[in-house]
């Protein structure tokens, strides 16, 4: 036995290591690209992933049907409610739409530029407690790129790209706890930093940070992109304000932000590939 | 001869697909059932159980595939679990032949001692990388390490099963 652990043993013991050194190599070369090794395995992977994906939501769809039926039903009347709503408040939209266009033309204004995006499927998330991220299944061949935006079809903030290869990227979302956003609250426009907090990011919700004594918001207030930085163009909604406390040390003013986006429900997303940063 | 062989190469495939069945899991599935928020870690402990029966060499080989599969699974730019989980599948294949008595118990043990190493490392890395307290991270380690427990008597039955088709002779 000692001596196959000698001679096997170092063998393969080195051939991890040469493995690992070749990759971090590969990593430190692409600058985050994750091409050189975690590529061609994910290629391998990927379809037993979307398969198994696509069969635990098909599970969920049944487990909804059976034990959620008194829930949808309530939630179908709300939603009746706010489409009423929505129905009127795009008719007002609509004047003021023509009223800017008409101010527009004779201001001789250009038109607010459109984002360009790329629609991609979320092939699977994270298995990590540690960190909140999930692959997509497009990457450097359709035109995607590190640290592009990721919204849903609503244009929530998802989070933004941070590590990619040719046929899929990792999208880290704005609850992982690397995760900073420069933020605005949309009522008031005063600035903060939506930052990922990792006790906040198992309860699915973000912090609100670097605010000013004097920020008045409340519980239920839109959190909105400064567009600061650059990777975020402006205005795009992050979340609602959750919960409103100080900090540890009692002296800073945060808040607990709920995602504007359902991150658990996630079936496609959209890459913001180019946007005019004055947006 | 030709049939040891045969039965070596079956085995080899069996334990390739219990590793792909399992990395499935741990990517797909498992993701979208956490338990207050945290995770279970599952190549750890089918690498533990596959080397308890199959010894240190083909433990490491089968640590080093679970290592890479779970690098992959969990996100990791590093190289964290190619080279943990290689280790994890040497030592516990080497005690299994040295000290330990091969039975269910010393499997749980040495699944408990691999959990406890891969989740201190995790929690170092995020201490270190993100600036995280200790405190703050204690108990979601916990919480991972008896969550993966759990899976120790399905896939102790899983190796054992594989064992039973195609032979039990390690090496």
């Amino acid at each position: 036995m000692k001596g196959i652990l000698k001679k096997r043993g170092l063998l393969i013991v080195a051939a991890a290591v040469v493995v690992a050194l070749i990759s971090l190599v590969a990593i430190n070369v692409t600058g985050g690209h994750t091409d050189g090794f975690s590529g061609p395995i994910k290629v391998v992977t990927q379809p037993f992933e979307s398969v198994m994906t696509a069969m635990v939501r098909s599970l969920e769809r049944v487990y909804g049907y059976i034990y959620e039926y008194d829930r949808v039903v309530n939630e179908n009347a709300e939603l009746r409610e706010k489409v009423a709503r929505l129905e009127k408040e795009y008719r007002e939209y609509s004047e003021i739409s023509q009223e800017n266009e008409r101010l527009r033309a004779l201001l001789g204004l250009s038109q607010r530029s459109e984002y360009q995006y790329e629609t991609a499927a979320v092939i699977s998330w994270s298995a990590s407690t540690w960190s909140s991220s999930f692959t997509i299944g497009k990457g450097t061949s359709s035109g995607l790129k590190l640290g592009d935006c990721v919204v849903t079809e609503t244009g929530y903030v998802v989070g933004k790209i941070t590590e990619i290869t040719a046929a899929n990227a990792t999208v880290t979302t704005i609850l992982d706890s690397s995760s900073s956003v420069s933020a605005a609250i949309y009522k008031t426009g005063a600035t903060a930093v939506a930052q990922g907090d990792f006790e906040l990011m198992r309860q699915g919700l973000l912090a609100l940070r670097y605010l000013s004594d004097e920020t008045d918001f409340v519980r239920g207030d839109t959190i909105v992109t400064s567009g600061k930085g650059g990777v975020y163009p402006r205005g795009l909604v992050i979340g609602y304000v959750e919960d409103v406390t100080y900090s540890a040390s009692g002296i800073d003013l945060q808040a607990s932000v709920r995602p504007a986006a359902e991150m658990e429900d996630l079936l496609y997303v959209f890459v913001i590939t180019g946007f005019d940063a004055a947006d | 001869m030709r049939k040891t062989k045969l039965l070596n190469i079956g085995k080899i495939l069996l334990h390739g697909a219990a590793l792909l069945i399992v990395y499935v899991l741990q990517a797909a599935m498992f993701p979208r059932l956490a338990i207050l928020g945290v995770k279970p870690l599952l190549l750890p402990v089918i690498v533990v159980c596959i080397a308890m029966h199959e010894g240190p060499v083909r433990g490491a080989l089968v640590g080093l595939a679970a290592g890479i599969l779970c690098d992959v699974s969990l996100n990791e730019p590093a190289v964290l679990f190619t080279l943990l989980l290689t280790g994890v599948g040497l030592g516990a294949g080497y005690l299994a032949e040295t000290f330990l008595v091969r039975g269910f118990l010393s499997c749980l043990l040495t699944v408990l001692a691999a959990l406890l190493l891969c989740t201190a490392v995790q929690m170092l890395q995020i201490m270190v990388a993100g600036g995280i307290h200790i405190s703050r991270v204690w108990a979601p380690g916990l919480v991972q390490v008896l969550y993966s427990l759990l899976f120790v008597i399905p896939m102790y039955l899983l190796s054992k099963l594989i064992n039973l088709i195609a032979g039990t002779q390690p090496e």
